[in-house]
Parts: structure tokens; C-alpha cells; sequence
């Protein structure tokens, strides 16, 4: 193909950027075809090299709970696969089978059962086997736990009926922290699995009132179910790019700077310049009235990702986006196995697929 | 899920002319599908690549490829390569983001 030229500004402006308007997004597409612009002299083909010396990575924030980072030159379909992948394909451990030996508390089983498997557990479910109806219970594949709990009056509290029942009962609240890790035997982990957080209310109990129930705990991905789901949100946004288009000077200068709820410009020499574009929330009330409006430009960066993963402390939120990445690519290796059984299959014979046709 | 029984083949090809020929994916969405075309319809030998889930029930998708002249089948491997290449990379870049990150925070706090 003809090797790369700049496209006309214009052109230009339309491909690589989302252009924001006060009523409408323009330009909302990304125009990926390898061939789309081939006429200007434009090679919008993906060539790996060119890919691998372009990507730009930036992690502006880690921590176990939550990474923000950077993808520069990539485009919508690969990083939509990993906040898709993160959300429901990496997998995690959660609370799966409820055995209720007793609950009389008001909470019916089947919402306490729903309450439990939402916990996060901090367990890593690498070494694990994916447990399926009807499999056998063994330590690669389950994790057992139990909650013993019951209320009862509590003897020293004062005389009281005002009092809140926290103080009146002992064990009114149920918490997370009540589940216990029950080990099968031959079964151990260097950290002991425990929910995430202790200080979640299960359930709370009257005196007299008491729940027993054992639990399985099994691995699964967010697809299944969202309990499975080890990230409490992962999204990304496009970089905003805040533009002056014409001069803004004086007494329009400070009203621009004063409009803008996110303190994206500043004012310099008397000029508005634009100094935290990243800040931007595209609020749009730089472009909603004139005079703003014929000094701003809004557009979005269409190949610049803001990625911002929050785990819900089952795992560390950047291993998350690691583990992402590598079922992207045991995806593939899946298809490109099943690819190469479906050609010798076809190959074979035995089917109806004409492989002589071809030219 | 009935329909994972594992006679079900991962992929099946459909169409007699090597060149345009339907690949039948099992078990795979969006989170692929888009993937796949996206790197597909960025090869320039490609003359038309889409894809689609008929139904939300059936976990099926199917991925149509023509091309100018090679065989489908080949174009197709290629974007899974280079779509697995491409993850292997962001990761590997990832890793070395995160670490460097880590490393020049810890020194901070010291
Ligand atoms: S869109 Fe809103 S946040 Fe962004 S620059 Fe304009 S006023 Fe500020």
C-alpha cells in the first residue's frame, strides 16, 4: 500500500478525534478500515511494528485497590475487550453452595444465601478448578467456610427499653467477619481465606435468635454470576482536549475561567490558556453561550484511554488487569486451536466444503 | 448450558469459496467479536469483514471474512495472532509500567 502521508487537517481531525458539541458528538465512530482513506495516499492498516513503537503505557495511580492508567494509540475494540474481560472472564472465588442447618432470624434463607455469595473473599483463585454442578467437592476446587451465630440478651446492659438493641443484645449484628474458614483436610494457604472486608452486616438477630449454615465457596467467572466479578468498576474514558480557538483576553478571559466548574484554565500575560485539559468533565458550559462558545473547541482523544480499575480486594487491581490480559489471549489460543481442527476437519472430507473452488 | 456439550466444535467454516467464508465461533462475544473484526478490517487484503450474534440465547457468532484473493482461513489465523501478539504486549508494557510506578513510589515514602 502507499506508504503514509498527513491526511488533510480536516480529515485528519475526524479520524483521530471525538469532536463534542453543545447538542451532539461528532464523529462518535472510529473509522478502522484498512483501505478508507487509500485514495489520500493513507495507510490505515494495522501494522504490528508500527504498533508496538507507537503504544504508550502511563500508570498514574496503583495501589491494591485501584490502578489508573494510560493505553495511548490504541484503538476502541482492544481496550473495550479488556473492560469487558475484567468485568466478567477473570475469574474469581465466591460463596456458591449455602447448606442452612438453622436460621430463624427474619431474614429468609434464600436473600442471607444472596448476601453471602456477594462477599468478596480474599482467596486467589489461580490455583483453583472451576467447580461445576455436580462435580465432586475437592480442595482444588472449594473453599468451605461457616457461620455460627446467636443472640442473646445481654445480662449487664441496663434496665432500659430505650437502650438500641446493640447494647440491649449480645450478637445483634451478624458480620462477614462471623464466616469462618472451615480447612478439608490436606487443604492450606499461606494467607488463611477470609472475606475482604469483616464489618459487613449479614444479618441482624432478636434474642434468642441464631444461624448455623456451612458454605462452599467455589471459582467462577463474572459471566456466570456478578458475584464472581472481582472489580467493583472498570471503565475508561477518552482523554478530553480543551482547545481555544480564538483569543481570549481581559474580562472574557476571567469569565471563562470562572465558569468552568473543573478549574480547567487559567489566565496568563491577560490570555485564557488551557492548563488541566485532563480535569475536563465535559460539562460543556464552555461552548453553551456566546461569547464562550466562539472561543472553545471540546474534542476526545479517540486513541488515548483513561483506564481506571477498581477491585473489590480479591485480588490486586493491576494483577486484575494483568490476569485480563492473558485470558485475552488464552481467547485466542482457544479459536486458533479450534480454527486449525475446523481447516482438518473440512480437509478431511467429511464435509460438504468445496476447498477446490477457490480461483 | 446444553449448548457447551463438547461434541459442539470451538470454530466451524462455512462456504465453499476459500475466499469468503463465514467462521462459526461457540462460547465467544463481543468482547472477541469486535476484537476480531477490528483487526481483520485493518488488513488491507481484506475486503469485507463482519460480525454478528443471530440470537442472545444461542452462544454462537458468527465472523464473516472476504477477501481480495487470499484464503479467508489464513486472514483469520493472522488477526489471532496478531490480536494475541497484541495482548501479550500491553501486558508485558503493563507489567513494566506498574512496576517502575511501584518502585518510584516506594523510594518516595523511604
Ligand atoms: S466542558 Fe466543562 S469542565 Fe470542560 S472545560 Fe468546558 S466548562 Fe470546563
Amino acid at each position: 500500500m502507499a506508504t503514509n502521508t498527513q491526511l488533510p487537517p480536516h480529515i485528519e481531525k475526524m479520524r483521530s478525534r471525538v469532536g463534542v458539541g453543545f447538542k451532539k458528538v461528532h464523529n462518535p465512530v472510529g473509522v478502522y478500515g484498512a483501505r478508507t482513506f487509500e485514495s489520500l495516499g493513507y495507510d490505515n492498516s494495522l501494522n504490528m511494528d508500527d504498533f508496538k513503537n507507537n503504544l504508550e503505557i502511563q500508570v498514574s495511580f496503583c495501589d491494591p485497590d485501584r490502578v489508573v492508567f494510560d493505553v495511548v494509540h490504541v484503538d476502541a475494540p482492544i481496550a473495550n475487550a479488556i473492560r469487558r474481560i475484567l468485568l466478567v472472564e477473570v475469574p474469581s472465588i465466591a460463596v456458591e453452595t449455602v447448606y442452612v442447618h438453622s436460621n430463624n432470624s427474619i431474614m429468609h434463607d434464600e436473600m442471607l444465601a444472596h448476601r453471602l455469595g456477594l462477599i468478596p473473599l480474599r482467596i486467589d483463585p489461580r490455583s483453583f478448578t472451576v467447580w461445576k454442578k455436580g462435580d465432586e467437592v475437592t480442595t482444588q476446587n472449594t473453599v468451605k467456610f461457616s457461620l455460627k451465630v446467636r443472640c442473646e440478651m445481654n445480662k449487664s446492659a441496663p434496665r432500659d427499653d430505650e437502650a438500641p438493641p446493640d447494647v440491649l443484645y449480645k450478637g445483634h449484628k451478624v458480620y462477614s467477619g462471623d464466616m469462618k474458614y472451615v480447612p478439608m483436610p490436606g487443604q492450606s494457604f499461606a494467607v488463611p481465606p477470609a472475606p475482604v472486608h469483616d464489618d459487613i452486616v449479614l444479618a441482624k438477630l432478636g434474642p434468642g435468635q441464631d444461624i448455623h449454615i456451612e458454605m462452599n465457596a467455589t471459582k467462577n467467572i463474572g459471566k456466570e454470576h456478578a458475584k464472581w466479578s472481582p472489580v467493583s468498576t472498570a471503565s475508561y474514558r477518552l482523554l478530553p482536549e480543551v482547545t481555544i480557538t480564538k483569543e481570549a483576553r481581559g474580562q472574557l478571559a476571567m469569565g471563562l475561567k470562572n465558569l468552568c466548574p473543573a478549574n480547567v484554565f487559567d489566565i496568563e500575560d491577560d490570555h485564557a490558556v488551557v492548563r488541566r485539559p485532563r480535569d475536563c468533565t465535559m460539562c460543556r458550559e464552555c461552548i453553551r453561550e456566546t461569547p464562550f462558545s466562539d472561543h472553545v473547541e471540546l474534542t476526545r482523544k479517540r486513541d488515548h484511554f483513561i483506564f481506571d480499575v477498581e477491585s473489590t480486594g480479591v485480588m490486586p487491581a493491576d494483577s486484575l488487569v494483568t490476569q485480563a490480559l492473558n485470558v485475552l489471549v488464552e481467547k485466542c489460543d482457544m479459536v486458533l486451536e479450534g480454527l486449525d481442527t475446523a481447516i482438518k476437519r473440512s480437509s478431511g472430507g467429511d464435509s460438504d466444503v468445496d476447498f477446490t473452488a477457490a480461483d | 448450558m446444553n449448548q457447551d456439550h463438547p461434541s459442539n466444535p470451538k470454530v466451524e467454516i462455512i462456504g465453499a469459496d476459500q475466499r469468503s467464508q463465514t467462521f462459526v465461533l461457540r462460547n465467544e462475544d463481543h468482547t472477541l467479536g469486535n476484537a476480531l473484526r477490528y483487526v481483520l478490517i485493518k488488513n488491507p487484503d481484506v475486503k469485507f469483514c463482519g460480525y454478528s450474534i443471530p440470537h442472545p440465547s444461542e452462544n454462537i457468532m458468527n465472523v464473516r471474512v472476504e477477501t481480495y484473493g487470499k484464503p479467508a482461513a489464513e486472514l483469520f489465523k493472522k488477526a489471532l495472532l496478531d490480536l494475541k501478539d497484541m495482548a501479550q504486549f500491553i501486558n508485558t508494557r503493563f507489567g513494566l509500567e506498574v512496576e517502575s510506578y511501584k518502585a518510584m513510589n516506594n523510594e518516595t515514602e523511604a
